[in-house]
């Protein structure tokens, strides 16, 4: 019997006590005087009253009386903690966590490591000197910002569609087949989608744009669902009335409201978009961002490149978020 | 100098023409029947330069992108997805063998009527391999992925309590606290997934704690946000009451506000949970956690039969996770 096995032996006996202990006490404990006594008589019902509180009315005579009766919750969410304990216990036991850690030699190197680690290789980043322009930091920036700009354009565009048809107060019970339609295309993760489509389309930056551009379609149409359930429907009803047609309906009808909802979704996504298609260069190969770069420079004894390229990302995303944050709050 | 005059009239014009435009204000007709009644207004500036904006980035990434080595090559595609579900080819499934072909095989080839297994030199052969490596391999590797974002998620979650509580502007109204908080977690969010995890696994090394520590990060960045906004959203009636009842800060946010953020808090769990499983297959790639540095070991050496062997799994968990989560954020709209 290993330690774990032991603990989670004993975690178990703790638990079966305590319910074993509840069930007797709620069936065994006494009505003090000036207090009508339970009439109840299934013994597990005896037990939920004592947790939760009884489920049918109940008509009480005074205050002591109703805090005789009052509720224990605090019962249950201290054996929900338990378990979720517990099972967090042995998921770690699973999982060999501190399995590998004295076998790691780089504790030694790691405070010259951290050090060259910021500071960073310039002519790399500005991609003069001994480097190519095309491959600095500067031009894989661009071109990682424009992998999630174009898959971001392309996928806000192209869901609207899919977005009208799976909204439930719009279309009623037919929404499910836009919304399983959405589900299998969000299910694939896209570094998955990647690299089947490298087969595709090669080591190029439009593998990333059609990879990302059809994972975040499922994802942007989910959130234009829930945008279109949120607006007024009474426009739609008047224009049907004075004889539009269903195209009419649309664009006079929902855009105009669904217009700010859609690019709130559109920068939220272009956030996300931009953080995955700096890990899709690694996936992809050369050409496709910085993702690439990194897990070059993050084997062997690269580190001043490696901080160049940390130190890109790093001032691309904190650029974009600002200048997202600052729209957003024009929008809004 | 009349000449330059007129020109300059005409320029004003033009560009008075774009800039200014005339709208009708009243139906009312003068005598000899032209239109009276306009005014001269300012048109908005910000589709203009919304538009010229977007234009100029989309010219801008196409510039970068080298559109003309495209070539889409769907005889590939078609090469990949179908290796991706075809009869296993072979391969030692304890030691982790290499691909043989059956022909090269020694002399000891051996077929299990009872079992339908083909075995040479104990590789595994057939479709009964696809299967078995599905069930020995990459089902424990998946459970074991999904055991680490789980206990990433937990940890993640308690810790971001009393941070999104901090950082709520209705809380404590104290302008420091909360700018303060914000402004830590917003540099610890902007860093990448990626780049924490290979600071961990310079710290750690090529270890799950190593995933479980960035998977922390990246939870607390999500977690934080999201029900940050949703408590400035609450209604403080109820706070106001308990207060002057004579509650403190502890009593009145256990009874007002933490009951109103359970349900929200529970969804976004799991939203951050998925989200740590598609990060799992990610952080693989550089050594710290489950399932990526599986397929990044098998995708360089091209064997895409098991990796339709792991396709598979993953594809069902994530799909019951999504239905799961569209009716959890039904049930709350």
């Amino acid at each position: 019997m290993t330690t774990t096995q032991i603990i989670m032996l004993v975690m178990a006996a703790v638990l079966v006590a305590a319910l074993l202990f509840i069930f007797i006490y709620a069936n065994v404990r006494k009505a003090p005087a000036g207090v009508t006594p339970d009439t109840e008589k299934n013994p597990f019902v005896k037990a939920y009253n004592w947790i939760f509180g009884s489920r049918k009315a109940k008509k009480f005579d005074g205050i002591f009386e109703a805090m005789y009766y009052s509720p224990h919750r605090w019962v249950m969410d201290a054996i929900f903690v338990f378990v979720i304990f517990a099972v967090l216990v042995s998921m770690s036991s699973d999982l060999d966590i501190f399995g590998n850690l004295s076998n790691n030699s780089a504790w030694e190197t790691l405070g010259s490591r951290l050090k060259r680690l910021f500071s960073p290789d310039w002519h790399y980043f500005l991609g003069n000197g001994d480097f190519n322009f095309k491959e600095g930091v500067l031009y894989q920036l661009v071109q990682t910002f424009g992998i999630g700009f174009l898959s971001t354009l392309i996928a806000s565009l192209l869901a609207v569609p899919f977005g009208i048809l799976a909204s439930h107060k719009l279309c009623g019970k037919k929404a499910f087949i836009s919304e399983t339609f959405l589900i299998i295309i969000r299910t694939f993760p896209e570094v998955l989608l990647a690299i089947v489509m490298v087969g595709l389309t090669g080591m190029n930056p439009m593998t990333g744009v059609i990879a990302l551009g059809l994972h975040s379609i499922g994802m942007v149409g989910k959130l234009y669902s829930e945008q279109i359930d949120e607006i007024d429907f009474v426009p739609l009803e008047a224009i049907e009335a004075a004889g539009g047609t269903t195209f009419q309906r649309i664009t006079e009808g929902i855009m105009p409201q669904f217009k700010p909802g859609m690019i709130s979704v559109a920068i939220y996504r272009f956030d996300i978009n931009l953080r995955t298609s700096a890990i899709l260069g690694m996936v992809v190969g050369a050409d496709c961002g910085i993702g690439f770069s990194l897990s070059n420079h993050s084997k062997g004894n690269l580190d001043s490149l490696l901080g160049a390229d940390i130190l890109g990302i790093v001032a691309l995303i904190v650029i974009v978020d600002i200048i997202s944050s600052y729209l957003r709050k024009k929008l809004v | 100098m009349s000449q330059s005059l007129a020109r300059k009239e005409k320029r004003r014009l033009f560009w008075d023409k774009i800039f200014y435009g005339q709208k009708k204000i009243d139906l009312s007709v003068d005598q000899d029947g032209s239109d009276i009644r306009y005014v001269r207004k300012r048109r908005p500036i910000l589709p203009i330069i919304a538009g010229v904006s977007v234009v100029a980035l989309i010219v801008i990434s196409f510039l970068v992108m080298n559109v003309s080595r495209l070539d889409f090559n769907w005889s590939r595609l078609g090469e990949i997805i179908s290796q991706m579900f075809s009869p296993y080819k072979g391969d030692n499934i304890l030691l982790g063998g290499y691909n043989r072909d059956p022909e090269t095989c020694a002399l000891t080839f051996v077929f299990d009527p009872i079992t339908g297994v083909a075995t040479c030199d104990g590789y595994v052969f057939g479709w009964k391999g696809w299967f078995l490596y599905m069930w020995e391999k990459a089902i424990p590797e998946l459970w074991r992925t999904i055991e680490m974002c789980f206990v990433a998620t937990i940890i993640g979650g308690l810790i971001s309590v009393p941070i999104y509580y901090l950082s709520a502007n209705n809380v404590l109204k104290k302008p420091a606290v909360h700018h303060t908080v914000r402004i830590i977690n917003d540099f610890l969010r902007t860093i990448p997934t990626l780049v924490l995890a290979v600071f961990a696994t310079l710290i750690f090394g090529y270890n799950n704690l190593s995933g479980i520590v960035a998977l922390v990060f990246f939870t607390l960045g999500i977690m934080y946000k999201l029900m940050y906004e949703y408590i400035e959203t609450i209604d403080m009636n109820p706070r106001e009451a308990t207060r002057s009842a004579g509650a403190s800060l502890m009593q009145d946010i256990a009874v007002t506000i933490h009951p109103v953020t359970k349900p929200m808090f529970l969804a976004n769990l799991f939203y951050v949970f998925e989200m740590n499983i598609r990060g799992s297959v990610i952080l693989g790639y550089i050594g710290a956690g489950g399932i990526g540095y599986l397929i990044q070991s098998l995708v360089s050496e091209g064997r895409y039969e098991s990796i339709g062997a792991i396709l598979v799994p993953l594809f069902i968990v994530v799909f019951i996770l999504q239905l799961i989560s569209n009716a959890i954020s039904r049930k709350l709209r």
